[in-house]
């Protein structure tokens, strides 16, 4: 750095730029005075959000544990379930998927049709039997 | 269970007193940025419209340069602050007028917009400052309107080293960080920059 080629902001030039500048500044109408200061608090008002957010955010490992935890106690369940000659209680999904199949045979209301869906049961079992 | 029971205990401490003692922190990073804020404003938003000569894009600027220091740099040491804050704010401002500039070509074929925003009418440079008797403060207010327009007229990175040295009073490692220059251009922008005033303004003698 040549010599000469600094200031010390003590030049007239300097000090009575920054006193006009200042004293602009500190002269601001009150329409820009109000829009600063809304600016202000909007700007601080993200920060408080920001950190309401942290705050919240902070609990999430509890609740990923939790949720490990039950994922842990379904899986078991269900894979106890799945164990050889474990067999699995009939549930009422059953039905519904019986009640909803449109191919299935039509529920007969006359006694008539019951015998002969029990002849025909017996009798294909009894084929099944000579066939194995 | 063991595991929410360790949790709720905090190990060895009590997790209600770190939380607590957190918060309080918290609290006062709060405060303090918000005197910050209050500090640096007014100045800030009279470096950003000299630069751009409107009221209503310096306020955008300050407006957004107070955003992102909340946003992104709020958790760093106090000491920081005030050059983070203006090297954002210089960032806007060349944003804004970068915006500007589109803006004006794409307008300047309507009738009676030539583009050219030297004459604008500057309500805050004409107000004047509030010294005793119409006399200073016609006085005062001729010599502020010099000086702007001078300061227009240097270049950004001399504009910027004069202002931040001389008007915000940024020492020069801070104006550096400001800039995002090294502290030699910083000296030697402002050297030009008052020579520059000088032989446009004189010594500006009161």
């Amino acid at each position: 750095m040549r010599s000469g080629e600094e200031s010390n902001g003590n030049s007239n030039l300097e000090r009575r730029a920054r006193e006009l500048l200042e004293a602009s500044a500190a002269g601001l109408d009150g329409r820009v005075r109000s829009r600063l200061t809304r600016a202000r608090h909007a700007a601080l008002a993200v920060q408080r959000h920001a950190r309401a957010r942290r705050a919240w955010l902070s609990w999430a490992p509890v609740g990923a544990l939790a949720a490990a935890v039950l994922g842990a106690l379904v899986y078991v369940r269900h894979g106890r379930m799945l164990l050889p000659g474990h067999t699995p209680p009939a549930s009422g999904a059953d039905d519904l998927e019986l009640l909803a199949d449109v191919d299935a045979l039509p529920l007969a209301e006359d006694a008539g049709d019951y015998d002969f869906y029990e002849w025909a049961a017996s009798a294909a079992g009894e084929t099944e039997a000579v066939g194995s | 269970m063991d595991a929410f029971a360790t949790l709720r205990c905090g190990g060895t401490g009590s997790v209600t007193d770190t939380t607590a003692g957190r918060a309080d922190l918290a609290e006062d990073n709060a405060r303090a940025l918000e005197a910050f804020l209050a500090s640096v404003e007014r100045k800030a938003f009279r470096i950003a419209q000299i630069a751009l000569r409107d009221a209503d894009d310096a306020l955008d600027a300050v407006q957004d340069a107070m955003l992102q220091l909340v946003r992104r740099y709020a958790a760093r040491p106090q000491p920081e602050w005030k050059p983070l804050f203006y090297r954002i704010l210089e960032n806007r401002v060349r944003d804004q007028h970068r915006r500007r500039g589109v803006r004006n070509r794409i307008f300047a074929w309507l009738p009676g917009r030539d583009g050219d925003a030297d004459e604008v009418a500057d309500p805050i440079a004409e107000a004047g400052d509030p010294a005793p008797g119409p006399e200073a403060r016609l006085e005062a207010g001729e010599a502020l309107a010099a000086l702007e327009r001078a300061l227009r007229r240097l270049p950004e990175r001399q504009r910027q080293a004069f202002l931040l040295r001389n008007f915000e009073g940024l020492d020069v490692a801070g104006t550096a960080t400001a800039m995002g220059c090294s502290e030699g251009s910083v000296k030697t922008h402002y050297f030009r920059a008052v020579h520059a005033l000088r032989g446009e303004l004189g010594e500006f003698e009161t």
